[in-house]
């Protein structure tokens, strides 16, 4: 009985381990691993464990062990519910994490307050656990899944298209305009930003960069969009693509045709001054990048763009 | 009359229970001696009577008289003792109340949060290390006792300042680690070999602190954000669970120390640290949603732009003329189709917000105006519940249906351009796509799982292109 | 036997009377001669007794003398000048409690009387 209690056990940590493992990584049969650890966990060990730890001497603690049962099946629950994204996971998750504090430390530390042998150590492993589990529930609040960068793949590749559209679409009744002149140089200095960008962080297809979302490599990088943009040998290329910006804007601001609804959008979308947000002070910088990782840049650059294509398609339509 | 060896024997069995107390080894030793002899006199060999008192009176019994001594005896025991005691309960409730505040993003959960961790630092865990140097249980002696102390304090300082985003983080946690990788596993390991019986128990040890410094490494790796974690975090999982786990149970079990409720405690904790570590892999810093609320508002912008610019257009359609007429109607169609449309989406993301924030109608308009407000960015489950019913269709499959149409009525107007059609039909475009060797249908593949700030950003993306669509349309009819 | 409830606080005045009356003593033969004294009755176990010894000798009640017996130290326990009052004391507050708990245990509480 007791050994294969502990065989059981053993198997569910392992289970759980590759099934983790093989999530990360994403091999195929995370899913089937982690489900069956989890039952095996709920519906197995956990029974039979608390069933022989009780003829084993823990009559007197009748309560704690079927908190323990309940508590920590929840709990386990919550975890495959999130885990494997099932409807409910947001319901369980929060109450399998809560339970331990708020259901069995109480009834632990009642039904075992007389007992005086053995405390010391018990106590504090408990303690460590729950404290454990405090910290990197935390740590894990603080946290969103990883999917969200696809989110902002989708993003870019909108922006890009939004680009492409106003390219493409764009009515030129006046060549001579000198804003067509000034958004190209704008744009085609940005595309070079993006270009370095994608090499430094070795995204390129035959020695060209490309922005590819299902193969980029590096998404989370912040090392290498912060030394290419702020780092001591970039050359300032903030402070320089801050001054291309605003004196784009200034050129758009001072064109002739420009409707009054148009000059407070590019004042708008092109101000790239300093703001005071909830959280104290905050440069453009700041605002526009975030944590510069090389996703979120990429993202932002290729917004400015799109920006530029599209005042720039509004300028030139006006007759 | 027992002999030299057998009272070694006995001496280095009470020894292993870690009796310092002044005496009262001597005595322990002593009573055990004797209790022993009258067994033999009895005519009990010396390993009968010795096995059968053992079995009443284990190593745990010794070390209970111990502490009891010490708490009738030591004042400042008694008071560590109460200490931990309180202190440890109510920063574990505090914690756990932190913890459920900032999950389901109640108020006061810093404030929580903090005083659970400076109780925890403060008093809990010098109490424990106290107790336990004064029980003799840490066998490293004081370089021990210390290396925990301070890594242990540093360590706990160091992920309350960075979940409280303050300032020097990561020095406290850098030291925490440094103390507790280079001193007190060390001295652990030495102490735990001091103490093996055998070969085999040694090299359990030896990897279960060598699992250990890899797995505490690859935690440190990953919040600094150091290259590495990734591969350091495998190693050390496999080797703690998959090798030491099961070694370790065995050793004990041969030893029957170990009790069945001590082992649940084994095996749940090794799942939630396995479980907890991987989620943790999976997951980026919720900073980068910033990225979507500066997205989110740039489209607002621009589709604020081209709301204004469309009630201009409407107001300075009345002048009348024979060609202005019948481009007029067309026009006249093609707006009221477009504020069909953009109504359709405007509404679905005011119905969005107002779910999933609780909010009424005009903080829900206000929210997604300054999208930094809406507090639960990071929701998608209520948004899988509105957008998408079990069978499939729901909210994302019938605004597919509403761009299909709308689409295709713009192509049909603008077919002799062959050039803007061709655009058009690739920015509103909404077929399947292939997505690692799978069909996904449009509406999964932009809003299944999709948070509620970057799936407000994608609407008004949307939204912004469907206006683009109308204004290059319109010129092209006007030409 | 006596429950564990019952013997708190009547095991020191025990212990200070066997010292009182039979001079210095070791541990387990203090364990033995309760054993013996009550018949079974009471078992005095060396996790509760060693905490009261060494309680009272923080108290400056008893003290210690060492001396090695059949090749291990045995620590003998014998009642200080300063404590033999204070023994005295607790001994007769025991005798008196006994005494009045005995009231107790009589038909009626040992009153003359009975119910109306």
């Amino acid at each position: 009985m007791k050994k294969s209690i502990y065989y059981l056990g053993i198997a569910c940590a392992n289970l759980m381990l590759f099934g983790s493992l093989f999530k990360i990584q994403h091999w195929p049969g995370a899913s089937v691993m982690l489900v069956l650890a989890v039952f095996l966990f709920c519906f197995v060990f956990l029974p039979m464990a608390l069933i022989n730890s009780y003829n084993e001497g823990g009559q007197k603690y009748k309560a704690l062990h079927a908190v323990t049962f309940f508590v920590f099946f929840i709990s386990m629950m919550g975890v495959i519910f999130k885990v494997q994204h099932w409807p409910g996971a947001g319901m369980f998750l929060p109450f399998g994490i809560t339970l331990p504090f708020i259901l069995f430390l109480p009834v632990y530390l009642y039904q075992t307050r007389n007992e005086k042998n053995k405390e010391t150590m018990n106590f504090s492993a408990i303690m460590f656990g729950l404290t454990f589990l405090a910290v990197f529930s935390v740590l894990l609040a603080l946290n969103v899944s990883k999917s969200i960068i696809l989110k902002i793949g989708t993003s870019l590749r909108m922006s890009s298209e939004a680009s492409a559209f106003n390219m493409a679409t764009i009515n030129v009744t006046d060549k001579q305009n000198p804003i067509l002149e000034e958004s190209d140089k704008l744009c085609v200095y940005i595309e070079g930003l993006k270009d370095h960008l994608l090499i430094a962080s070795d995204n390129t297809v035959d020695g060209k960069a490309s922005l590819d979302i299902t193969q980029m490599a590096n998404m989370e990088n912040s090392n290498i969009p912060v030394h290419i943009l702020l780092g001591d040998d970039s050359n300032n290329k903030m402070e320089e693509l801050k001054s291309k910006i605003n004196s784009y804007r200034e050129s758009v601001l001072a064109s002739e045709k420009i409707s009054p609804e148009l000059s407070e959008l590019s004042s708008t979308i092109f101000d790239v001054s300093d703001k005071d947000t909830e959280d104290g002070k905050m440069t453009w910088e700041q605002r526009t990048f975030g944590a510069y990782q090389l996703i979120v840049v990429l993202d932002a650059l290729t917004q400015i763009q799109s920006n530029v294509r599209l005042v720039e398609s509004e300028l030139l339509a006006v007759k | 009359m027992l002999d030299t060896t057998q009272i070694q024997l006995i001496e280095s069995d009470v020894e292993s229970a870690r009796i310092t107390l002044y005496n009262l080894s001597d005595e322990l030793v002593d009573h055990i001696c004797c209790a022993i002899e009258d067994q033999m006199r009895n005519g009990k060999s010396f390993d009968e009577a010795y096995a059968l008192l053992k079995e009443q009176t284990g190593i745990k019994v010794l070390q209970s008289i111990q502490e009891n001594t010490l708490y009738l005896t030591d004042k400042k025991y008694r008071l560590m003792k109460t200490t931990m005691k309180i202190t440890g309960n109510v920063a574990l409730a505090l914690l756990g109340m932190g913890t459920v505040m900032k999950i389901f993003h109640w108020p006061g959960a810093g404030p929580a949060l903090v005083l659970g961790f400076a109780l925890l630092c403060l008093f809990f865990f010098p109490a424990v290390v106290y107790i336990n140097h004064r029980e003799g249980k840490s066998k490293g002696g004081p370089i021990m006792n210390f290396s925990i102390l301070v890594g242990g304090v540093g360590l706990m300082a160091g992920i309350l300042f960075k979940v409280m985003h303050w300032p020097g983080a990561s020095m406290l946690l850098l030291g925490g680690w440094f103390f507790i990788l280079f001193i007190f596993l060390p001295t652990l390991l030495y102490a735990k070999l001091k103490d093996a019986k055998s070969g085999f128990e040694k090299r359990v040890y030896v990897l279960g602190v060598v699992a250990l410094i890899i797995f505490e490494l690859a935690t440190m790796f990953k919040m600094m954000h150091w290259p590495g974690a990734g591969p350091l975090m495998i190693l050390g999982s496999l080797l703690l669970v998959a090798v030491f786990l099961p070694l370790y149970t065995n050793m004990r079990f041969k030893n029957v120390e170990l009790k069945t409720g001590q082992f649940i405690y084994l095996i749940t904790i090794s799942m939630y640290a396995v479980v907890l570590t991987a989620l943790l892999a999976m997951n980026v810093s919720k900073d980068i949603l910033g990225c979507f609320v500066r997205s989110q508002d740039n489209g607002t912008a621009i589709n604020h732009y081209f709301e204004q610019k469309e009630r201009i257009l409407a107001a300075s359609n009345t002048v009348k003329d024979s060609v202005v007429m019948m481009n007029a109607e067309k026009i006249k169609h093609v707006s009221e189709e477009t504020a069909k449309v953009k109504n359709e989406i405007q509404n679905l993301k005011l119905n969005l917000v107002q779910e999933i924030e609780q909010v009424d109608k005009q903080t829900a308009l206000a929210a997604i105006s300054e999208s930094v407000k809406i507090s639960k960015k990071d929701n998608y489950d209520i948004i899988d519940h509105i957008l998408f019913d079990q069978n499939g269709n729901g909210l994302a499959n019938s605004l597919k249906g509403k761009l299909d149409t709308y689409r295709e009525l713009i192509l049909k107007l603008t077919t002799s351009n062959k050039e803007l059609s061709e655009s058009i039909s690739r920015i509103l475009d909404t077929s399947s796509k292939k997505n690692y060797n799978t069909m996904v249908s449009w509406e999964e593949d932009n809003f299944k799982h999709n948070p509620l700030i970057s799936t407000l950003a994608l609407l008004t993306a949307l939204e912004k292109n469907v206006s683009m669509v109308e204004s290059s349309t319109i010129q092209y009819i006007n030409q | 036997m006596a429950s564990n409830d019952l013997l708190k606080g009547m095991l020191k005045p025990i212990i200070l009377k066997l010292l009182f009356e039979k001079g210095p003593m070791y541990g387990y033969e203090i364990t033995q001669l309760v054993k013996e004294i009550s018949a079974g009755e009471i078992e005095l176990t060396f996790g509760a007794l060693y905490p009261i010894l060494h309680k009272l000798e923080q108290e400056g009640i008893v003290q210690t003398e060492s001396e090695v017996i059949n090749n291990r130290n045995r620590i003998y326990y014998s009642i200080t000048p300063k404590g033999n009052s204070l023994a005295q004391e607790k001994i007769a507050e025991l005798e008196e409690f006994v005494k009045t708990l005995k009231i107790f245990f009589k038909p009626n509480f040992g009153l003359k009387f009975s119910h109306a």
